[in-house]
C-alpha cells in the first residue's frame, strides 16, 4: 500500500485572503486518470484530542468543544457518520503517529490561518488513514456558549476542520469585501466557505444546506441515496468548456444554496446531494479571490466570464439526477 | 312520468304543486334517469397564479440581517387542459362522477437583484398535470329549459392532485377541491343522445407543484361534449 501526506491545500480556515463564489468541494487523489475521493472507510472515526488548552480555553473545555462539533457533523441523518472519542493525549497534532488528533499549537508564523488539517491517505484508493487537526494558539479563543468579542469559536472553526478531516475541500458559498490587511466575510451560507467569520461570531457552528449536501455526498445513508439527487452538465463559453466555474443550484420552493465547481476542460460538473426539488442555476467565475484556496494553482481556472443565471428549471429527482444540462456564460 | 318518482321532487311536490307542475312540462321525457350513464370530455381552463417571491440569501455575521444574493419571483401560468368523465345517474336529479383532468402549466421563476449583477432571467419548465376527480352532481330538473334539453346542475368533489416536473421523474402529490355550477344541454330526446356541456367555478387545490401548503382557491371553467347512455 502506498501512502503519503497530502499537501497542503487541505486546510485551511484563513482569516483573510479569498473568494465570492459558490459551492462545496469534495477533496480527491489523482488515480490514474481519474479522480478518488477522499474520505475514511472505516468507522467510526476514532479521534484524540490533547490534553492541553490555551489562554481563556481549559483542556475539558477544549474537548468539550471538539466534542460537540463532531455531534453537528454527527447529526446529519443523510450522511452515514460515526466517531468515537478516544481520549485526552499529550500527542501534537502531527501526522504520521497513526493518530488522529486534534490540539493546538502555536503558530505565529501562520499569522492568518486560525486551524489547518493534515492527511495521510492511501493514494491508491482515497481513503484517510489518519488526520490531524491543528488550533493556532496564537489568536485568542473561547468556548464560550454566547462567543466572545475578539476571540475566534472553537466549535466555529472545528467544525470547518472537521469537514476537511471528512474529506470537504472548501467551499464558495460566500461573499467577501478587501478591508485593509485582507477581506472581510459579508455572508456566507457554508460552514466550508474559507474565510473565518469575524472574532466572536459563533454562526459557524451550525452547518447550512450545502455542507449537509456535500456531506451526504461523499457518505450518501440508505435514506438519503433514495431522497437526494444531483445535477450535472457542462458550463461553456463560445462553444469550449470553462474549467473552474462555480454552479450554484437554489431550491426555488426552500430557498437552498448548494453549489459545485466544473471540474474539467469540458467544463463538466455534478451537484450533488441535493434535496429533490426543483432548481434554477447561477454560475459565477472564480475572479476576485485566491483560487489556490480551493483549485491546484497550475490548473488554468478560467475567470473570464459574468455571473449568470441559467434560464431552465432544473428538476431534481429522488435518488436520480438530470443531466446534460448545458449553461453558457458569455465572456466579460 | 319517469322522473316524477324521486323522492326530492315528492318534497318539492309538497311544497308547490305550480313548481312541480312546470317541471313536468319541461323536462323530457328520455332526460337522464336512474341507471343512465353520462360520459363526457373536453377542455378546461384555469388561470394562473403567483407562487411569491424568495430570496437567496447569506449569513452575515451580524445575525440580524442576510446578505441578499438574488431574488427569485415564481409563478405558474393558466392551465388551459383537457378533461373526462364518467358519470353515474343515482336518481333523475342526483349523480355521481369520476373522471381525470390533464394539463400542462408552465412553471416560471424570475430572477432578479444579482449581487454580482447577472443578467435578469425566466427559468421555465413545462409541468404536467393530473387530477383524478370524483364529484357529486345535483340536476335542477325543476329549471330546466329549452323544453327540457337544458339542465342546470351543482357539482361539488374533491380530488387527487398528481403533478409531473419536466422530465417526469419527480412527482408532487397533493388534494383539490372543488364547487361547480354547470349546464347540460341535451340534443334530441333519444335516451342515448349527445349533448353539450359548461361548467364553472371554484377550484382549490393544497400542496402539489405548489409551495404554499393552504389551500389556494382559484375559478376554473369547463366545456365539452357529453353522450347519454
Amino acid at each position: 500500500m502506498t501512502r503519503r501526506a497530502l499537501p497542503a491545500l487541505v486546510a485551511l480556515a484563513l482569516v483573510a485572503g479569498t473568494v465570492p463564489a459558490l459551492g462545496y468541494l469534495k477533496l480527491g487523489t489523482r488515480v490514474g486518470s481519474t479522480t478518488a475521493n477522499l474520505k475514511w472507510t472505516n468507522q467510526p472515526v476514532r479521534y484524540y484530542v490533547t490534553d492541553r488548552g490555551t489562554t481563556g480555553v481549559t483542556a475539558p473545555q477544549f474537548q468539550s468543544a471538539i466534542a460537540a462539533s463532531f455531534a453537528v457533523w454527527d447529526a446529519v441523518e443523510d450522511a452515514d457518520l460515526s466517531f468515537t472519542f478516544a481520549g485526552p493525549t499529550p500527542a501534537n497534532p502531527t501526522t504520521g503517529d497513526s493518530m488522529t488528533v486534534l490540539g493546538y499549537q502555536n503558530r505565529p508564523d501562520l499569522d492568518r490561518v486560525l486551524g489547518a488539517t493534515n492527511f495521510i491517505i492511501d493514494t491508491t484508493t482515497g481513503e484517510i488513514l489518519e488526520s490531524d487537526i491543528f488550533f493556532n494558539s496564537s489568536f485568542p479563543w473561547s468556548t464560550d456558549a454566547q462567543g466572545v468579542t475578539g476571540r475566534h469559536d472553537v466549535q466555529s472553526i472545528a467544525v470547518h476542520e472537521i469537514g476537511h478531516l471528512l474529506g470537504l475541500g472548501h467551499s464558495a458559498l460566500g461573499e467577501t469585501e478587501m478591508i485593509a490587511g485582507g477581506r472581510r466575510v459579508l455572508g456566507a451560507e457554508s460552514v466550508m466557505f474559507p474565510i473565518a467569520f469575524a472574532p466572536g461570531s459563533i454562526h459557524d457552528r451550525t452547518l447550512r444546506e450545502d455542507d449537509i449536501a456535500g456531506i451526504s455526498d461523499i457518505y450518501p445513508s440508505t435514506q438519503s441515496r433514495r431522497t437526494r439527487g444531483s445535477i450535472s452538465g457542462k458550463v461553456t463559453k463560445n462553444g469550449a468548456g470553462v474549467l473552474g466555474a462555480h454552479v450554484v443550484a437554489f431550491n426555488t420552493r426552500t430557498g437552498a444554496l448548494v453549489g459545485g465547481f466544473s471540474l474539467n476542460n469540458d467544463g463538466g460538473f455534478t451537484i450533488a446531494g441535493l434535496q429533490s426539488g426543483t432548481y434554477t442555476l447561477r454560475t459565477e467565475p472564480l475572479d476576485d479571490a485566491d483560487i489556490s484556496s480551493f483549485f491546484d494553482s497550475s490548473l488554468n481556472i478560467d475567470v473570464n466570464f459574468g455571473a449568470h443565471f441559467h434560464d431552465r428549471v432544473v428538476v431534481v429527482p429522488p435518488g436520480g439526477g438530470t443531466r446534460d444540462v448545458e449553461v453558457k456564460v458569455t465572456p466579460k | 312520468m319517469r322522473n316524477a318518482a324521486t323522492p326530492f321532487l315528492i318534497f318539492i311536490a309538497v311544497l308547490s304543486l305550480t313548481a312541480i307542475a312546470e317541471a313536468q312540462v319541461s323536462v323530457g321525457g328520455d332526460a337522464p334517469q336512474r341507471g343512465s350513464i353520462e360520459a363526457s370530455g373536453g377542455g378546461m381552463f384555469a388561470p394562473g397564479f403567483d407562487m411569491g417571491s424568495m430570496t437567496a440569501e447569506l449569513t452575515r455575521s451580524t445575525p440580524i440581517d442576510k446578505f441578499d444574493l438574488f431574488t427569485s419571483d415564481t409563478e405558474v401560468s393558466g392551465f388551459p387542459g383537457a378533461f373526462v368523465r364518467l358519470g353515474y345517474y343515482l336518481s333523475e336529479s342526483f349523480s355521481v362522477e369520476g373522471g381525470m383532468r390533464y394539463a400542462r402549466p408552465t412553471l416560471s421563476v424570475r430572477l432578479s437583484g444579482d449581487a454580482e449583477n447577472a443578467p435578469d432571467v425566466t427559468a421555465d419548465e413545462t409541468v404536467s398535470h393530473y387530477l383524478f376527480e370524483g364529484s357529486v352532481l345535483w340536476h335542477l330538473r325543476d329549471l330546466a329549459f329549452a323544453s327540457g334539453s337544458a339542465i342546470p346542475y351543482l357539482s361539488g368533489g374533491a380530488g387527487y392532485l398528481r403533478e409531473l416536473h419536466e422530465g417526469n421523474q419527480l412527482v408532487e402529490t397533493g388534494q383539490e377541491y372543488h364547487a361547480l355550477a354547470g349546464l347540460n344541454f341535451w340534443f334530441g330526446s333519444g335516451a342515448h343522445r349527445f349533448g353539450l356541456r359548461f361548467e364553472g367555478g371554484l377550484s382549490a387545490r393544497q400542496k402539489g407543484f405548489d409551495s404554499d401548503e393552504s389551500l389556494r382557491t382559484q375559478p376554473i371553467v369547463f366545456g365539452g361534449l357529453s353522450y347519454l347512455f
